[in-house]
Formats: C-alpha cells, structure tokens, sequence
C-alpha cells in the first residue's frame, strides 16, 4: 500500500513493448526507491527476469521462483525498480540484460531472506552497487479471479 | 545446455579455486555460483587494503556443429567509499580470457593479476544509488 492509501498490483513489465503484460495501473508516483521499516529490510521488492520460461511461469501460473534446480530455486530480488533496462543490468552488474521486471512485491508476502540484502559486486564490465537479496520461498502473484467462467481476467 | 553440465564446470572451476584459496591463504574468502541464476562462479575476498577482489567465470555456450562450453574468466577489485556525503565505488574490471576447455593457468594468472591491484587503479568511480547510500549509512549506525 502506498501513501495514498491505494493498494497497486504488482506487475510484469516487458521492457520492449509499449503496453504492460498484466496491468495498466503501474504509477509514476513510486519510484521505486526502497521504503525501510527501521532497520535494514526494505518493504518492497522487484525481481529481474531473463529467462522466457521463468516469464511463463509468471504468466501461466502467477508464481515467481527461480527454475533452477542447481540452487534449490534461489530466487534473487532487489528493493529497487530500475526505469531503465540498462541501469538494472549496470547496477545488478548481470551479464545478459533482463527482458522483464515483477513488482513492487511487498516483503509481508516473503517468508524470509536467506540471503540478507548485501551490496551487488561489479562483474562483466559492469560497476554493479545495487542492492539483492535472494529467499528460497515462493511469491504468488495477485489479480483478478474470474468464478464464472473459472479464470484469471488479470 | 542443461544445469547439469553446467554444474560439473562449475565444479571443474571450484577446485581450482580451493587451490588458490590454499596457496594464498585466503580462508575467508567466498564462492558463489548462480547469483540471479547466471551459469558462473566467483571467488571474492576482502584484503588487508580494504580492497574487495574476485574471480569470476561465466559459463557460455558456442554453436559450431555442436553445442560446445566456453569459460569466460574476469577479474573485479573494488572499494565503496564515501566522497562529499555520498557513497561512490571505485572499481577496475579485467577480462582474463575465454577458453574451452577451462585453462587453469588462467585462473591462477588472473589471482596475480587482480591481487596487485592498488586504489590507485581502481579509475572507474561509480556513485553509488540512493537505496545502497542510505542502506551503507544504516549500516555503520
């Protein structure tokens, strides 16, 4: 929930086409940058995705987790919406530039970090610097179910 | 190309590290892999100049008439430090090479190579963003 009182759906945004994938209620007011609750966590979080099946995953089943069996599904997240693919990929210093941002997702909604956040290292050119942290838990995507008949309108 | 064949470079790669880590009294220092489900693997370490340092490998694929590893061996020093009440990072990156197979003596060059590192190489300067400044300054209360 923002300072307006307005709750606004977390969305998947796809950098290369002009109309969001899940929702058009995306603000300009939140800018992304990290609210902190008194100590170090921040409350809202964004995840940058590279993988198409990743991004299907997201779509078709409204969950966000990593599908990579080698980490036991370590799933990477940062308090920061980057506007701009590149700043994402300069500050989260990742070798390939992600397709897709989801978020603002809210902390309450994570069960924990098992990597607290700690400072990106710069790698592949890039000077990294951002903030990540990665849980092993799930996100669930929020939206709009439809009874009849049975499905997601958004 | 699967996790699996990744994960044995992967590995192919940590034994090389845990020789450097030997060799150069480096007990503290860390080895990840996967950070945001990259194929790579790093080893980072703090030294005694306050200077961060790390050796990463990512793993890539080429297409010839099959589908072949490649090893791609970079080199990072680093240090964050706080200008006119800001935070900036200070960093210098290297590319070591691109091998396939992985070239050993690559990795233990680049070791050298990023150890003797001084700040005053370190000549690309990056402030860092807002979040991290206020997230660094919480830190040191």
């Amino acid at each position: 929930m923002n300072h307006h009182g307005i709750i606004w759906a977390p969305i998947l945004d796809r950098w290369n086409l002009s109309r969001q994938c899940m929702s058009n209620q995306w603000d300009s007011q939140n800018s992304g940058a990290a609210r902190w609750k008194g100590d170090t966590m921040p409350t809202w979080y964004y995840r940058y995705v590279s993988d198409s099946s990743e991004v299907k995953q997201i779509l078709d089943e409204r969950k966000i987790q990593s599908l990579n069996l080698s980490t036991n599904h370590l799933t990477w997240y940062t308090p920061t919406r980057y506007p701009d693919v590149g700043q994402a990929q300069q500050a989260l210093s990742m070798p390939v530039m992600p397709t897709h941002r989801v978020g603002p997702l809210a902390d309450l909604f994570i069960g924990s970090m098992h990597i607290p956040p700690r400072l990106c290292p710069p790698d592949h050119g890039f000077p990294g610097g951002g903030l990540e942290m990665a849980t092993y838990d799930v996100l669930w995507l929020s939206g709009l179910w439809s009874f009849n008949p049975s499905g997601w309108d958004l | 190309m699967n996790n699996q064949t990744i994960d044995q470079a992967l590995d192919d790669v940590q034994k090389i590290f845990k020789e450097i880590k030997i060799t150069h009294d480096l007990s503290h220092a860390t080895v990840e892999r996967w950070r945001w489900d990259v194929p790579q693997i790093s080893l980072r370490w703090k030294g005694i100049d306050a200077i961060c340092r790390s050796i990463t490998v990512l793993i890539d694929t080429i297409q010839t008439t099959e589908t072949r590893l490649i090893s791609r061996i970079g080199v990072n020093a680093w240090l964050d430090q706080q200008k006119d009440n800001r935070w900036v990072r200070r960093w210098k990156y290297s590319l070591m090479g691109q091998t396939n197979p992985l070239a050993d003596y690559i990795l233990l060059r680049s070791y050298d190579t990023v150890a003797k590192w001084t700040l005053d190489e370190l000549t690309s300067q990056q402030p860092l963003p807002e979040a991290t400044s206020a997230f660094l300054d919480q830190q040191r209360g």
